[in-house]
């Protein structure tokens, strides 16, 4: 692990008078300034006099909120008030929104700084970060190489070191994914903690709200922040988890399923991973076999419940209320939709609907989404019975580490197998975490790989104590 | 899965999609590639009660309204729409053609 600051760090320096807020946000805009325009992380960036006036208010009052003035990225999906958000798509270009996210408000109410808005897949509709209107996310350990999606900008710009840590969202291993391709930590929390008001919705029963930073300690500081039940999310309730305050794995129970290390998974990235297995036997955890036995239905599960949600959720960009509108010579309201839709909507954005059309449709509802439903039932039920003999599951994030910019672009099906590992959190609700493990070798470059701990749902703060426990005891 | 070129159409109209004749088969490809890979999910037999909604308790909240005249909402609320008069947003009629 490299020396980077944490947040609780740079808070300390910035009330001590070691460093001022505008030496800290220096260093940040100076990377920016170097890498930005090669990586493509950010589809809106603050321009430096915005960001200079901001310092100058906040200046005099550092407070003691940890976050104050510590340079932010957010996920473009996620919208900001008289800040364009575009959610990574063409139709949304010309919005900006009349009113902030709860998880904005939050961090505002306590100082964050932003410094941008990250680039996405389109409304995260992606593994890669290729599916955005705004340009490949590159990534910035191997620029011929995807970030990973959908929330690639954001790891990138933590990887980057453009901020100093990025709020994602992850519908199937959107946050966890891109952390694992770009080396830093992608937290998820459980379905529920953290308020999805004023995230454009994906797949909403799935969708979470999650944070890319350097550390698992600086993950938990944010998330602290922004969590919460809120009002206006009706999905948001208290956990009653108790929580165990951890400081060893000592006598903690580990649990690793074998069906996350057969076929499809690279040699190299698997030798990582039982490594990090081996590093959490050697500090006195159990290591337990365990078996889903549904996890061959994981992935179908999950695209068919997904494809479902978005076609319903991509109706309302129609051309009628906001966002783009391509009305010239059109014959009716029928055809002013599909126009539209046709004109400013992306190919993966368009596929996902006619698969979520047809999954919906009549005469194959009962067999697609019907059984998706009752299979997601087993699932969660594989996961309970899983959690009582142990505390965590992992495994790998990704099956393979980066892959090369358009590599598997031309065929989905391929992209949609790098969420193999991912997306059990997310039917399930539970929280999950990547970490960086160590690194494999392909072509010259030197590839992060990313290590997944998965808790029961609530379990979140146990999980951030385990995770964050492995992580500093990991060498490489 | 026979899927065919009509139904790639059939969906796209349901989607409210034009798609290209060029666009056709390799959206007919895709999409039988991801129904095939989803398809074991017709074998899928599982037995018992389901609670869909396990864990959460949906209570609805009360509307309640900001502090802004209603008024400034509703020129804030029309300001979006690509085309709108003083009190309403404007589409096009269905029955124009």
């Amino acid at each position: 692990m490299e020396n980077i600051k944490s947040i609780k760090d740079l808070h300390d320096d910035l009330v001590a008078k070691k460093i001022s807020l505008k030496e800290l946000a220096d260093f940040y805009l100076s990377r920016i300034d170097k890498m930005e325009t090669d990586v493509n992380s950010f589809i809106y960036t603050r321009s430096r006099d915005d960001i200079y006036e901001e310092i100058k208010e906040k200046e005099n009052q550092i407070g003691d909120s940890f976050l104050y003035g510590i340079p932010a990225g957010v996920k473009d999906i996620i919208v900001t008030k008289g800040i364009k958000s575009t959610g990574g798509s063409r139709i949304l270009d010309n919005y900006t929104p009349p009113y902030n996210a709860t998880v904005i408000d939050k961090l505002e109410r306590v100082g964050y700084l932003l410094f941008g808005k990250n680039n996405c897949d389109e409304f995260a509709m992606g593994s890669s970060n290729e599916n955005s209107a705004y340009g490949v996310c590159k990534n910035p350990i191997s620029l011929d190489r995807v970030p990973g999606g959908s929330s690639g900008g954001s790891a990138a710009a933590v990887s980057a070191g453009f901020v100093q840590y990025s709020l994602g969202t992850d519908t199937g291993g959107s946050v966890r994914t891109p952390a694992s391709f770009c080396g830093v930590v992608g937290f998820k929390p459980s379905y529920g903690r953290v308020s999805r008001y004023g995230l454009m919705a994906m797949g909403s029963s799935l969708d979470q709200i999650g944070v890319l930073a350097n550390s698992v300690d600086d993950a938990r500081t944010v998330f602290d922040e922004i969590q919460g039940v809120d009002r206006k999310d009706a999905t948001t309730r208290s956990f009653e988890n108790k929580y165990l305050g951890r400081d060893s794995v000592k006598g903690v129970r580990i649990g690793v399923p074998k069906d996350y290390f057969q076929e499809g998974l690279d040699g190299d990235v698997k030798a990582v991973i039982l490594k990090a297995i081996e590093t959490l036997q050697d500090m006195g955890a159990d290591i337990v076999d365990i078996e889903i036995p549904s996890f061959k239905y994981v992935l179908p599960v999950y695209y068919v419940i997904m494809f479902a949600e978005v076609s319903s959720n991509m109706s309302r960009y129609d051309g009628i209320r906001y966002g783009l509108s391509l009305r010239d010579d059109v014959r009716n309201i029928e055809d002013l939709y599909k126009k539209t839709r046709t004109e400013y909507l992306g190919n993966e954005v368009k596929r996902r609907i006619m698969l979520g059309s047809y999954v919906l449709s009549k005469g194959y509802f009962d067999e697609y989404y019907g059984k998706a439903q009752k299979a997601r039932f087993a699932i969660k039920n594989d996961f309970k019975k899983a959690f009582e003999k142990v505390d965590f599951i992992v495994g790998p994030t990704t099956p393979t580490p980066a892959f090369k910019i358009g590599e598997k672009s031309d065929d989905p099906l391929q992209m949609y197998l790098t969420d193999i590992y991912t997306v059990s959190a997310n039917l399930v609700g539970a929280p999950a975490i990547s970490v960086p493990a160590g690194f494999v070798e392909r072509d010259g470059d030197r590839l992060p790989v990313g290590f997944q701990m998965m808790a029961n749902i609530g379990e979140d703060y146990n999980l951030l104590d385990a995770s964050s426990i492995l992580h500093k005891n990991l060498s490489f | 899965m026979d899927f065919t070129t009509e139904d790639v159409q059939h969906l796209a109209d349901l989607s409210k999609l034009y798609i290209t004749e060029e666009e056709l088969e390799k959206y007919r490809d895709d999409i039988c590639d991801i129904l095939n890979h989803i398809d074991v999910l017709r074998d899928v037999d599982i037995e018992g009660d389901f609670e869909f909604s396990d864990t959460h308790t949906n209570i609805a909240s009360d509307d309640v309204p900001d502090n802004k005249s209603d008024e400034e909402t509703r020129t804030t609320f029309l300001g979006y729409a690509p085309e709108h008069g003083d009190e309403y947003i404007e589409a096009i009629s269905p029955m124009k053609d």
